[in-house]
């Protein structure tokens, strides 16, 4: 199994928080160009924040191309409303607000179409693994092996209602800060740290999925 | 040694100490400081997470397409869509309303069995009056003329005269009886 090295996930260490605050300041300036209009400015926030809205969407939708479509969406959709950005500190969250909406309607859409469709054109992409094609580029263990996490990750998250999932799903796939996850959901801290603490229970009690983690790491 | 076991964080304090560690007690905020044990299960916990989310962003396939950013919507065009948008919904809510008012009065004149004053005819007061002509003839209600209907001429005079018997020169009445008897 591929081995990784881990980060600690401390909530605010201080190496960690003034690097985040460096790329929070360091973003700010270019969304102040790119609501002046700056063309540069906004493909740098494209390419800085591109790969983060790609993986979320990912992790919520499992289709490459409907993710790819969705993330070119949200930017599209971003842009168009930068100057309704009021905090500029608060942009990516503000980003990940838009792609969760844009992953709401995609879903809306979804089981609208599905309404009109017969059963067997139906099919659910929740819990369903990534790409075949993905196969001829890494190994059949590897294939193997991310099927079986993504397994796990459903069963983990389908023990979760909607919001702790939302928020558990922000904070350790997305990486979110509590604070950003806080702008992004509209919810107070407070309730956010709540939702965190219920999904962990949830996750603790996940024996399998811990196994499969502790196999990662070693 | 069983004073300092019973200090060590239980596992939903551990939880609360990877969330916000302010919200433990100061007693259990101090002991984490301290003690090597419950430190490394924050510290395993807080691996497999990092590891989960690494994990996953190893394991989804890398995007075919970039974003491309494309000449930016022009302001006149959002406005002119939007200035449409606005008045198709207008209309509709219009015409709405317009059911919704139309149809119960529809519903009104068609229940209603009424006709207005001026459409009422010379015929209709025709027929009015002959049914105040017959109910002066047959003041009765309808159960005792269905009684009365009942009953022979000859037998039904008899059975008055038995009911109530004429007064004839020779009947005294009981008034005149009175009288005579006080005298």
């Amino acid at each position: 199994m591929a081995k990784m090295e881990t980060a600690p996930l401390h909530s605010d260490p201080p190496t960690a928080s003034a690097r985040t605050a460096d790329a929070v300041s360091e973003a700010v300036g270019w969304v102040q160009k790119a609501k002046g209009g700056n063309r540069h400015a906004c493909n740098h926030l494209v390419a800085q924040f591109q790969e983060n809205i790609y993986r979320m969407v990912f992790y919520r939708i499992r289709s490459r191309p409907d993710a790819e479509d969705l993330t070119q969406d949200i930017f599209m959709q971003a842009f168009k409303h930068l100057p309704r950005l009021k905090e500029d500190t608060r942009f990516k969250s503000w980003l990940f607000s838009i792609a969760l909406n844009r992953v709401r309607d995609y879903y809306r859409k979804k089981k609208l179409r599905s309404f009109f469709m017969t059963s067997t054109d139906n099919k659910n992409n929740a819990g369903r693994t990534p790409e075949p094609e993905d196969q001829h580029t890494t190994g059949a263990l590897q294939h193997v092996i991310r099927k079986d996490f993504w397994h796990q990750v459903g069963i983990l998250l389908d023990k979760m209602p909607r919001m702790e999932k939302e928020v558990f799903t922000l904070r350790f796939m997305d990486q979110l800060s509590i604070r950003e996850i806080s702008q992004a959901l509209k919810k107070n801290e407070s309730t956010v740290k709540t939702h965190l603490y219920r999904g962990l229970q949830k996750f603790r009690k996940e024996t399998s999925m811990h196994d499969f983690l502790q196999e990662v790491i070693s | 040694m069983n004073t300092h076991q019973e200090a060590h964080l239980n596992k939903d304090q551990l939880l609360w100490a990877l969330v916000d560690n302010a919200r433990l007690p100061d007693a259990s905020q101090a002991h984490l400081e301290k003690c090597s044990l419950c430190r490394s299960q924050k510290q395993r916990l807080e691996n497999e997470l990092s590891a989960l989310g690494k994990f996953a962003a190893q394991s989804i396939p890398k995007p075919q397409k970039q974003v491309h950013l494309p000449p930016t919507i022009s302001p006149s065009r959002k406005r002119h869509r939007l200035y449409w948008q606005t008045a198709m919904g207008t209309a509709v809510a219009a015409l709405l309303l317009i059911s919704v008012i139309w149809w119960p009065g529809m519903g009104l004149r068609m229940s209603g069995t009424k006709p207005p004053v001026a459409a009422w005819s010379q015929t209709d007061d025709e027929t009015f009056m002959a049914q105040i002509r017959t109910l002066i003839d047959n003041d009765l209600p309808q159960v005792y003329l269905d009684i009365s209907e009942g009953l022979d001429s000859e037998e039904s005079e008899d059975f008055i005269d038995f009911v109530v018997p004429s007064l004839g020169p020779d009947v005294m009445s009981y008034d005149s009886a009175n009288r005579r008897s006080l005298s």
